[in-house]
Formats: C-alpha cells, sequence, structure tokens
C-alpha cells in the first residue's frame, strides 16, 4: 500500500514537473496590451533575416496564447490587431533582403563563372584544329538530337494539356504534364551545358590568336512550321465551313 | 633566453610581412572611386592577358579586389565593381 502511494506520488510529481517546464517555455510576462504589443513592434522594427522575423512571430504568437489563457479571446484579438501591421511590414522587408541576396548571388555567380570560362578556356589544348572541329561537329549532331526530343516532348505535353482540361484538371494528369516540363528543362539545360563546352573551344583559339571556323548547329523553324501549318490548317477548314 | 627573443621576433616580422602581402584596404571614402577605376583596370588586364600565367596573376587580382570590395565596402560599389566587371569578361 505505502509504495503504491509513493508511486502514484512520484508519478504526480513528475507530471508537475512536466507541465511546469512546459508552462515556463512558452509563457511570457504580460504587462498591458498596448505595451506588449509596442515590445513586439519594437522587435519588428529590428528584423534583418528570416530567423530574427520567425523568432518575432513566435513570440507574439506567445503573448497571443497567454492573453487568451490569462484574460479572454478579446484581448488577444486586441493584441493581435495592434502587432499584425508590424509583422506583416517585417515579412516584407524580409522578402525584399531576400530578393536582394539572391541577386548578389546571380551577378557573383555570372562574375565567377565568366572566369572559370576563362579558365577553362587557356587550359585548352589547341594543338589539335581537327579533333576539336570534330567534337564541335559532334557536339552540334547532339544539340540537334536534343532538340528534336524537346519538340517531341512539347507535343505530347501541349496534348496532354488540352487533355486535362478536358477532363477539368485531374491531378495525375497535372502530375504527368509536370514531369513533361522538368524534362524539357533537363534537355535545355543539358543543351547550354554543350553550347558552353563548344564556346570554350572557339574561346580558347581566339585566346591564342588562332583562325578557327567552327560550324554552327542551324536553327531549328521546325515550331513555327507547324504553327503555319495549323494556320492555313484553320484556313482551309473555315473556308469549307462557309461553302 | 636571447635566442628565444630572437626566434619570436623573426616570426613576428614574417608573420606581419606574409599578412601585408595579402590585403587589400579600402577606404570608404575612396571606394566609389576605386571601384571604377579597379573594376576596368583589373577586368581589362583579364582579358587582354597574353598567356595562362598572366591570366591567372589578373586573375587571383581580381578575385582579391572583389572578396575585399564584398567584405569591406558592399552596397551599390560593390554592385557597381562586379557589374561592371561582368560587362568587360562578358566582352571576350
Amino acid at each position: 500500500m505505502k509504495r503504491k502511494i509513493l508511486a502514484i506520488l512520484a508519478y504526480t510529481a513528475i507530471v508537475a514537473v512536466v507541465l511546469l517546464l512546459s508552462q515556463c517555455e512558452a509563457s511570457v510576462t504580460l504587462t498591458t496590451v498596448k505595451r506588449d504589443a509596442e515590445y513586439i513592434n519594437e522587435l519588428a522594427l529590428r528584423v534583418e533575416s528570416e530567423e530574427e522575423l520567425k523568432r518575432v512571430e513566435k513570440l507574439a504568437r506567445q503573448y497571443e496564447i497567454s492573453y487568451r489563457r490569462m484574460y479572454n479571446g478579446a484581448k488577444a484579438l486586441e493584441f493581435k490587431r495592434l502587432t499584425n501591421d508590424a509583422l506583416r511590414e517585417a515579412g516584407y522587408i524580409c522578402d525584399q533582403i531576400h530578393a536582394e541576396k539572391e541577386r548578389v548571388a546571380a551577378m557573383r555567380n555570372t562574375f565567377f563563372s565568366s572566369l572559370e570560362d576563362l579558365d577553362a578556356a587557356w587550359s585548352h589544348d589547341v594543338s589539335s584544329k581537327e579533333n576539336d572541329l570534330a567534337a564541335i561537329q559532334s557536339n552540334n549532331t547532339r544539340i540537334e538530337e536534343i532538340q528534336g526530343k524537346i519538340a517531341e516532348v512539347v507535343r505530347q505535353s501541349d496534348e496532354l494539356y488540352d487533355l486535362i482540361i478536358e477532363k477539368c484538371f485531374p491531378e495525375d494528369l497535372l502530375a504527368e504534364h509536370a514531369a513533361l516540363k522538368s524534362q524539357i528543362v533537363a534537355f535545355e539545360n543539358e543543351i547550354a551545358e554543350i553550347e558552353n563546352s563548344n564556346r570554350i573551344i572557339r574561346l580558347a583559339y581566339k585566346l591564342h590568336n588562332i583562325e578557327f571556323e567552327a560550324p554552327v548547329v542551324e536553327e531549328v523553324v521546325e515550331t513555327e512550321v507547324t504553327e503555319e501549318t495549323t494556320e492555313s490548317e484553320t484556313a482551309e477548314e473555315s473556308e469549307v465551313v462557309e461553302e | 633566453m636571447k635566442r628565444c627573443f630572437t626566434l619570436l621576433a623573426v616570426t613576428f616580422v614574417a608573420a606581419s610581412c606574409c599578412n601585408n602581402k595579402s590585403e587589400i584596404v579600402i577606404k570608404e571614402e575612396e571606394a566609389m572611386i576605386a571601384s571604377t577605376e579597379k573594376s576596368v583596370e583589373l577586368a581589362t588586364k583579364v582579358i587582354e592577358a597574353k598567356s595562362y600565367e598572366e591570366f591567372q596573376a589578373a586573375r587571383h587580382e581580381l578575385e582579391a579586389w572583389e572578396e575585399a570590395f564584398r567584405t569591406q565596402i558592399g552596397g551599390e560599389d560593390y554592385d557597381y565593381f562586379v557589374q561592371t566587371c561582368n560587362e568587360i569578361l562578358g566582352q571576350i
């Protein structure tokens, strides 16, 4: 019996300690709604990163919850109303900072990749013009193959999109469409990579002042041709209708 | 004891010499002019290099100045420096 009582007491004590700890972690010291809101607004004004914004938003939520628990919903709503604008503004500033960081990163990326390309061109062996011409020729053939594949995937994607509209945007078809789109992006990236390697070979000869006339990939005008045919087809169809 | 001090002094002088060699200091009041002049001068040096060694030396110098502008100045002057370099490097 004694043991049972002791066990119950110990269990109750543990639960109480855990509850107290969780309470301590989440609780904030409340003063007045206006003063607490001003404190949060001041913190929001100083936000300069997403981490800081998250911290301030978490603190504001804790205040709101505490007001709801200690007083009533009206005070919590009042607190939220007084802090909403400042937090929204802080979020907007955070977005701007993020966009600015991305812009600078893109700029730096261009800077370093230009230097890397020049380094690769200087390191390129220009002793065999024939080999380089053959490499560019083979790269161009590969580009043409990929362009053909892209045209095929674009056709499939267009057909699928018509079907998606017809069936009122089912999720499985939308996922399939997204997969086709990412396939196109992957093909385009592959082309960009091959074109860059061609560019580096040309640049290497330019840097060494050696004449080098490499063949260029012919522009694919397939899409225009198909557009023209569809236009002429529709014109013919309308003529038939008129008759 | 004397030897120990001599050794310490030599190490200190060597360390300070190494440090001075790679350090670029940009004064804030001169940052605008420096970003204009240095970007054109160094990027042109990179694209007009006549050998790989010359290119590498110019590249290292340009990268060191980019780092100095980024860490010491930042903002619009750093933007101008990198943008001008990108324009010149893109010409080749």
